[in-house]
């Protein structure tokens, strides 16, 4: 429980995809649109006292530096107070993180979160390809780097100790482009296959272009209010129960080992502690796999397996649609696509439909408890989000 | 000769005609004061000169507007638009689509773009004349727009910059109703591919009485129009005009009057000349004689006659004075430093500055337990520690992890390069004691968890042309007493 009781009682988001027809404006609008319109009663957007946004390339994109009042100028929601949150790809629930506390602490009764990220108006090439921004702060970090070396570094590891194999991580991409198939939000809707994941394209050996999540366009929307609230917008509404971020160092080489990701233990450690659950307490998870080995590694962070069991477990089924702990029923960033902004209020507008039983033929039966894991960066800064059916 | 007299009730005509004229003028004394001893343009007091901001689109865009305010014709009721020019902003792309998306045109309109030739304005009117004359087309718009410049310091430097544009439909009020063309034999005026600037063979005589004049005189003789009522030549400069006309034995108004002030408009010259013809309106019945000269290569006329009265728009912004450095500066010919990047190059800022650190592949050792970081740094990742002590860290290692990349954005080295972590020899610590790195002249095969590896010094990328030097690894296949060692 965070302070008095935080819950979410609207969520919505656009279609994710290569959205050329629409601005970063539009997404924002018709996300907050969706969400408004996201509970059986609606939310009076009067009521909505402040915002958090999530975008994490508005100014290496959009070369854009007030970017609370890019939100607040589309939606005509000034003269309420609007804040950024940039912490790279785990910047959504980082937004959710600190709108649930100013909620906690009293600040607000009704808030809204949105991830927005317009991606697609660049060649793919040109934008986390080329960022170098993000990927080569100084002349020691290593010339060519890109951002699947930075899931790939620990496959190499995790081949080489043993621990995985290269159809173990072809297997994540084929779970979730079959989940994302039953997703009308999702970008990549097709099944594919490990000899196909494995002949495609490759990008940064071992990981192929189907080992990779698409640049996407996308935005996403929540609503969190007070828990005693909660019931004026929605007889089902979904409690946020726990959020925790943590750090790690900057450099893949002041890692002390690879194969196992310090933030994203931390994270869950602490969230799991908030909420008062084990690690099997939870019923469905959507997890950050950007790249397939990030999925496999956040079995193990996250403590679904125990370490060095990922690639058994992924086997076993647990985590496919049907299984003990499904993993990411909504297709996940592999196929539903990674707006890196909006990925983390969209992972928590899956688990708000899971914990309703509104997310149709990926619906996880019965759950009770559901999970984000949004990782950014290089493992450099993960949040983990818990939500409980109220 | 193709003659459409007969059939002249149905004829293709012109419906309204604009001009539009940029304020700047640059006066021939201004820049003859820069060029002592370069005769300049015969007759020409001043030329037009576009903004910083203008080009043959925007130009175009002013004459096309203005002459539809002079008509009752619905943007929607265009279906072609043609566009003339010598000054595109572009080697390749239509500009044709620029000015058909500026003024709203249907996303049908038929669009034609006559590009490089001074020709290319009459062209245009006679092509828009043929599509409606066809059916093909109800009403066609013609923009002929230039911003011209000739090669510095020689006689045709200074050319003028405006654009018309012309409606044509059935029944106009100036019935199009004859064309004639002549090739002639090797130009004395082009620019060359990526040049800036027109070149000129300099010898008026020649040009004028050996090329212009027998051109002219040829389609006039085709065009079988006794005595015109008026002629309206061009491109040529004012003095030309009257040479030109007394020896092809024109009669009447010769509509050159604007050359003197506006200099050389290209393609657009002689529909410039035109519009001065038309102005005052001329008697109904009477005919005229519209033709474009590209000195040597040859000329293309039309025959009009004249029927119903129409407006003839001059969009004229008061004349502001140009001096020659500014004329210099809005052709692009001098250009200041760029506006800096928001996102600078990284090579010459403080910050590149402040990691800068003498001695190679410096590192830090933590005093209090030792380990040892590259580049330096503040804090120890591993105790907490805050004082350090400078030194050289180890040249060898071994591969940490590493991975091959095939999608990079880097230059010259090509894809597909490895980057990895290696773990420095001696004690460094935990976090400490590993440096990250591209490999170079490693065969990638041989890369593995464990190899054996050095650090060498490399460039590592250009910024702004300002070189950056950093560290590498390679996989130590050597020694320095000869190949085939193994790095100690």
């Amino acid at each position: 429980m965070i302070g008095p009781g935080v819950s979410i009682v609207a969520a919505g988001m656009v279609p994710f995809g290569e959205r050329f027809e629409s601005s970063y404006e539009d997404l924002a609008v018709d996300a907050w649109r969706a969400c408004l319109a996201g509970s059986e009663r609606g939310v009076d957007p009067d009521r909505i006292e402040a915002a958090w946004l999530s975008t994490a390339l508005g100014g290496l994109i959009r070369r854009e530096a007030v970017t609370g009042a890019s939100l607040a100028d589309p939606l005509g929601f000034h003269p309420r107070p609007v804040t950024r949150i940039e912490n790279a790809c785990a910047g959504g629930s980082d937004a959710v993180r600190n709108a649930a506390f100013a909620v906690a602490a009293g600040a607000y009764d009704v808030v809204v979160v949105l991830g927005v990220e317009k991606m697609r108006d660049l060649p793919t090439r040109a934008s986390l390809i080329a960022q170098r921004g993000t990927m080569s702060h100084l002349w020691w970090h290593p010339r060519g780097a890109t951002s699947p070396y930075l899931f790939a570094q620990h496959a190499t590891v995790m081949v080489d100790e043993g621990r995985l194999s290269r159809e173990d991580m072809a297997l994540v991409s084929v779970k979730n482009h079959d989940h994302g198939m039953r997703n009308p939000n999702a970008f990549m809707r097709k099944s594919v296959t490990v000899e196909q994941v494995l002949g495609s394209a490759p990008v940064c050996e071992p990981l192929t272009v189907l080992d990779c999540c698409p640049t996407t366009d996308g935005a996403a929307a929540v609503v969190l209010c007070r828990s005693n609230l909660a019931n004026e917008f929605t007889d089902a509404p979904v409690e946020l129960v726990a959020t925790a971020l943590a750090t790690d160092t900057m450099y893949s080489h002041t890692k002390p080992a690879f194969g196992i990701q310090a933030a994203p233990t931390r994270a869950a450690a602490d969230a799991y502690r908030m909420a008062g659950i084990t690690p099997s307490d939870v019923d469905m998870a959507e997890l950050h796999d950007c790249f397939t080995v990030a999925e496999l590694l956040a079995y193990e962070d996250l403590g679904f397996c125990g370490r060095g069991e990922s690639a058994a477990w992924l086997r076993s089924g647990a985590p496919a649609l049907g299984g003990v702990q499904p993993c990411n029923p909504s297709g996940g960033l592999l196929s539903k696509g990674h707006p890196v902004g909006a990925t983390g209020v969209a992972q928590l507008c899956e688990v708000f439909w899971q914990l309703r039983g509104e997310a149709g033929d990926r619906q996880v039966d019965g759950a009770r408890i559901g999970l984000t894991h949004n990782v950014g960066g290089n493992g450099q800064v993960c949040c983990v989000n818990i939500a409980r059916r109220g | 000769m193709h003659d459409q007299r007969s059939d002249a009730v149905m004829a293709a005509g012109v419906r309204g005609l604009a001009t539009y004229v940029p304020p700047g003028r640059l006066s021939v004394d201004e820049w003859r004061r820069h060029w002592p001893g370069v005769g300049g343009p015969g007759g020409v007091r001043s030329v037009s000169v576009a903004g910083y901001d203008e080009d043959i689109v925007t130009m175009g865009v002013e004459a096309v507007d203005a002459v539809l305010a002079s008509t009752d014709a619905a943007i929607d009721d265009i279906d072609f638009l043609v566009v003339a020019t010598c000054s595109s902003p572009y080697a390749e792309h239509s500009v044709a689509t620029e000015v058909a998306r500026a003024v709203g045109l249907p996303r049908s309109a038929a669009l034609v773009d006559l590009a490089g030739s001074a020709l290319g304005g009459v062209a245009a009117l006679a092509a828009a004349t043929d599509a409606v004359n066809s059916g093909r087309a109800r009403n066609a718009l013609v923009v002929a727009s230039e911003r011209r410049r000739g090669s510095l310091g020689t006689a045709v430097e200074a050319l003028g910059s405006g654009s018309v544009a012309m409606l044509v439909s059935n029944n106009g009020s100036v019935a199009i109703d004859g064309t004639a063309s002549w090739r002639h034999g090797v130009p004395t005026r082009w620019r060359p591919d990526g040049d800036g600037g027109l070149h000129h063979y300099d010898d008026t005589r020649y040009e004028v009485n050996g090329q212009v004049v027998p051109a002219i005189s040829a389609v006039l003789g085709q065009l079988e129009v006794e005595a015109p009522f008026f002629s309206a030549f061009g491109p040529l400069d004012a003095k030309a005009v009257t040479t030109v006309a007394r020896a092809v034995g024109a009669k009447g108004e010769l509509g050159s009057t604007e050359v003197a002030t506006l200099g050389d408009l290209g393609s657009a010259a002689p529909l410039f000349a035109l519009a001065g013809c038309l102005s005052p309106w001329p008697p109904a019945g009477e005919r005229g004689v519209c033709a474009a000269v590209e000195p040597g290569s040859g000329a293309l006329a039309v025959a009009l006659t004249v029927h119903t009265s129409t407006p003839v728009v001059a969009r004229r912004p008061e004349p502001v004075a140009v001096g020659y450095v500014e004329y210099l500066q809005r052709s692009g010919v001098l250009t200041g430093p760029t506006p800096p990047e928001p996102i600078v190059p990284y090579a010459a800022t403080p910050g590149a500055a402040r990691d800068d650190v003498d001695g190679g592949l410096a590192g830090a050792r933590c005093e209090a337990c030792g380990s040892m970081f590259v580049p330096p740094r503040r804090v120890c990742l591993d105790c907490g520690g805050d004082r350090f002590t400078i030194e050289q860290a180890p040249r060898s290692g071994t591969v940490v992890t590493f991975n091959v990349q095939h999608v990079v954005a880097v230059h010259p080295e090509p894809a597909p390069v490895a980057v990895g972590v290696v773990r420095l020899t001696g004690e460094g610590g935990q976090r400490g004691g590993q440096v990250s790195a591209m490999f170079c002249d490693s065969d990638l095969g041989s890369l593995s968890v464990g190899a054996a590896v050095e650090m060498v010094y490399r460039r590592i990328g250009v910024d702004d042309g300002l070189v950056k030097y950093g560290w590498k690894a390679r996989v130590a296949t050597f020694d320095d007493n000869g190949p085939g060692g193994v790095h100690p």
